[in-house]
């Protein structure tokens, strides 16, 4: 029973990460129409600098965080801007998006390599101390916060599109882009905010996955394809779904660890994304995937 | 008859190679031919069919290691091991592309990003069949008594099936099978309107990539001499995926070029294995924006210099149709 | 499904006008009849088949071929590669013998290409084989997709709004060629047309379609002076 609780516990609180890189993925995937292959190396990269901040230029860890963050928003405005803006003007196809975000991935991976090298560095628990017991159930104050700070963002976000003016603003850009911008809605303006907002989620779960997966260029790409399989099994084009899929995904794998083989905790992430694509596409939340006649 | 001429000049230069170049560079051409032959399979599929793979060397693995576990617990000599890791991977190829109908664009990207890591998992776990991240070491290619194991050898056979595959790929993509596989990248409603089934031409594409991804793993585990699972790791499908897009997209000619540069260039730059990955990246971003076509067709007209061409401009084709 | 009740018939040899006022389930009509949509229930016999068993590749064997509205081609290909698809369903290439001979100039292409030919020579593309057909205009897109659909020999021919996106005198030459093509390939055509001018010039019979119902069906004279069609139409106004 006690395995059982603390395979929940534990399930949820990665999940609650792989949940945060959906998030950001649906959420420039629904704006944009790209699929970011690159999010799992912004969000290495931003760790670094947080990193950088606080280990490097001594830094409180707080302030170290939320300047990571801010540079991953500002790398975000560059990835739309500087990359993706132009491949769009020149007409480039899904293809060549996807292509030019995996050329950005291997940029932002080589850039982090030949600052900070390959040795695997250790980043600090953003929330440390004494276990809590609730129940007999021990459990670890980081799980607890990062299950609280995904499940909080995920609300903030919800709340920030449903309330206020630019979250409706955007809303009214992935629903119908052209009557978006026929409506005076600055539409590029709301695609860079999307990419400035998605990069900063995957910042924050790389910055609270980092602790347990250490610090190193090439360690967050596990971060990219469990996103991605959250995004999948959430739908992809549903942001809750996203959250539900991220929480299910770190469940699912905690216990296929636990009862079938660990070995196979793995390569699950991936069993996953084929077999939910293969059975059904629009995964649990959402809209089937319609196609053109 | 600049192509007959240029072809000449090629083949000349291959097959004189050995002779000028030293040992090392020529097996690092060998690579660049090995990772070509996947290279023009993965264009066949995404290239002409339109059907994106960022999963592809895990095809390749499949085939090395197939090859590789048949040779060495088998026995069977390289000829058979090597047309085998083909039709297998082409099978597996086949079983993948069925549930890939479904998808299209990035959902693709997806799932076969996640096909492609599963398989090098795979091949890493399974410590029993494959030894893990020990590898295998498969022998070298043989004929009887007679084995290859010198740079030259391996180079000129590289080199041969290299020219055979990639003849048959041209034939392939001009035929109407290939025809087929365009018009379902192109109009998937015109192509079934005409009669094209786009299911099982999606699938076929997937075979047909699958085959030569699969030969170029073969003939990868028995030049080399080791395979690992880290050798057909995501990094490698990009790589593979790079060299069609900046060598050019439904371009088989390009994508042999594109994936002999990228080879050397990989090889020449391994010692900066950072900087490496900045600047294949870069080249990607740069590709995708500036030269969408790819270098192939962005250096054609510098080829076709001495041709006669008609050059096709919309104001010819308007003045045509106000004519008739 | 936005039918309910047609009830349509096409005569051998025979032109005919699908019309009616915008959202009367024309364009959905004529993509059940290719199977690119299911209708909830009923029959599409063609000759001794019903067709809602097939899918819609399989429909121009047959002897079935349609065109699309928005002039569906195949923008990287030939004009003449455009035409030559049509032929796909006559002619079975295994994967092995496309590989390991050369395609250019071998016998089996041969009649391919002179049955190509003979569509474009009609349809004034010939001139134009080479070009891809991505840098046509969309007149002659439109020829181009007609050409792939003619180009397998079809015994009924669906025309999905040819003359949307003409000119007037564009659209004047297409009742001609329409005319043309059914007296050359003696087949049937089912058009979906708004081009009044067009329809009442060309088709013999003309099926007008409101609300997924057949209101009226004969001769271009008496459809034109049917009380149901003018009130449909004039409906039609008015909700405008």
């Amino acid at each position: 029973m006690r395995l059982v609780a603390d395979l929940i516990v534990g399930g949820l609180a990665a999940g609650a990460l792989y949940g945060l890189m959906a998030l950001g993925l649906v959420l420039i995937y629904k704006t944009t129409d790209v699929v970011n292959f690159g999010h799992a190396d912004m969000a290495m990269l931003s760790t670094f600098i947080a990193y950088a901040l606080h280990v490097q230029a001594g830094w409180a860890l707080v302030p170290a965080v939320f300047g990571a963050v801010a540079f991953a928003a500002l790398l975000g405005v560059l990835m739309e801007r500087a990359v993706m803006k132009p491949a769009r003007d020149r007409k480039a196809t899904v293809l060549g998006l996807v292509v030019a975000t995996l050329g950005m991935a291997l940029i932002l991976n080589g850039t982090a390599g030949i600052i900070w090298g390959h040795d695997v560095k250790s980043f600090p628990y953003v929330a440390s101390g004494a276990p809590l017991q609730v129940g007999g159930v021990v459990i670890p104050r980081d799980q607890i916060f990062n299950l609280a700070v995904g499940v909080g963002l995920a609300a903030g976000l919800h709340s920030f599109f449903r309330f206020s003016n630019v979250g409706v603003a955007m809303r009214a850009t992935i629903s119908n882009r052209t009557a978006a911008s026929l409506m005076g809605i600055p539409v590029s303006r709301m695609f860079v905010l999307s990419w400035a907002i998605g990069a900063a989620l995957g910042a924050v779960a790389g910055m609270l996955a980092a602790p347990t997966l250490f610090l190193e260029p090439n360690r967050m790409v596990d971060l990219l394809i469990k996103g991605f399989a959250a995004a999948v099994l959430g739908g992809f084009t549903s942001m809750p779904g996203a959250v539900v899929g991220g929480l299910g995904l770190g469940l699912l794998e905690n216990f296929v660890g636990a009862y079938v083989s660990l070995d196979l905790k793995d390569t699950f992430a991936f069993l996953l994304i084929v077999v939910v694509l293969a059975v059904r596409p629009e995964g649990l939340l959402g809209r089937p995937v319609r196609k053109r006649v | 008859m600049r192509d007959r001429v240029l072809q000449a000049a090629v083949a000349a230069v291959v097959a004189l190679l050995p002779a000028i170049v030293p040992g090392y560079y020529l097996y690092v051409l060998t690579l660049g031919m090995i990772w070509a032959v996947a290279a023009v399979g993965l264009n066949v599929l995404t290239g002409f069919t339109g059907q994106i793979s960022i999963g592809h060397a895990g095809f390749v693995g499949i085939g090395a290691y197939t090859s590789a576990l048949l040779a060495l617990k088998v026995g069977w000599p390289f000829w058979m091991t090597l047309p085998a890791a083909g039709f297998l991977t082409a099978a597996t190829g086949w079983l993948l592309g069925v549930p890939a109908l479904r998808l299209s664009g990035p959902y693709l990207a997806i799932a076969t990003l996640g096909f492609g890591t599963a398989v090098s998992q795979v091949l890493l776990k399974w410590e029993r069949l494959t030894g893990g991240y020990m590898g295998l070491k498969p022998p070298r290619p043989s004929l009887g008594s007679w084995t290859l194991a010198g740079d030259t050898a391996l180079y000129y056979l590289t080199a041969g099936v290299l020219a055979s595959m990639t003849l048959a790929a041209t034939n392939l993509v001009r035929s109407p099978v290939g025809r087929a596989f365009v018009a379902v990248r192109d109009s998937e409603a015109a192509a079934q309107a005409s009669g094209i089934d786009p299911a099982r031409t999606k699938t076929l594409a997937f075979a047909v990539s699958a085959f030569y991804a699969g030969i170029a793993g073969a003939l990868y585990a028995h030049m080399v001499g080791y395979v690992s699972p880290s050798d057909f790791n995501l990094l490698i499908s990009i790589f593979l995926m790079s060299a069609i897009v900046i060598g050019g997209l439904a371009s088989i000619p390009g994508s042999v070029a594109g994936a002999v540069v990228l080879t050397v260039g990989f090889q020449l730059l391994s010692g900066v294995r950072d900087l490496r990955t900045v600047v294949y990246g870069l080249a990607l971003v740069l590709t995708v924006i500036f030269i969408p076509g790819g270098l192939w067709r962005a250096t054609a007209r510098w080829r076709a210099a001495g041709r006669q061409r008609i050059m096709v401009r919309p104001s010819v084709v308007e003045k045509d149709h106000a004519a008739s | 499904m936005a039918l309910d009740r047609v009830s349509l018939e096409v005569e051998e040899g025979r032109i005919v006008g699908l019309i009616g006022p915008n959202g009367a389930g024309k364009t959905t009509l004529l993509n059940a009849i290719s199977r690119f949509c299911d209708p909830a229930g009923g029959h599409i016999r063609f000759g001794g088949t019903d067709l809602l068993g097939c899918r819609p590749h399989e429909i121009v064997g047959y002897g079935i071929a349609r065109t699309f509205q928005g002039a569906e081609i195949f923008p990287s290909m030939s004009v003449e590669d455009n035409v030559l698809v049509g032929l796909h369903a006559q002619h079975r290439v295994n994967v092995w013998s496309a590989a390991l001979r050369p395609p250019r100039g071998h016998g089996e292409e041969h009649w391919m290409r002179e049955r190509a030919t003979d569509v474009m020579e009609m349809l004034g593309l010939a001139a134009l084989a080479a070009v891809p057909a991505g840098a046509l205009n969309f007149m002659l897109r439109k020829r181009v997709d007609l050409a792939r659909a003619l180009v397998s020999h079809p015994r009924l021919l669906l025309l999905d709004e040819p003359a949307a996106g003409l000119t007037l005198e564009e659209s004047g030459q297409l009742g001609q060629t329409l005319r043309r093509v059914r007296d050359r390939y003696e087949c049937s055509l089912l058009l979906v047309e708004h081009d009044m001018a067009l329809v009442m010039d060309v088709c013999e019979q003309i099926v007008v379609l409101d609300f997924g119902r057949v209101i009226a069906s004969g001769p271009p004279e008496a459809v034109r002076s049917d009380p149901a069609v003018i009130e449909a139409y004039l409906g039609e106004v008015t909700r405008a």
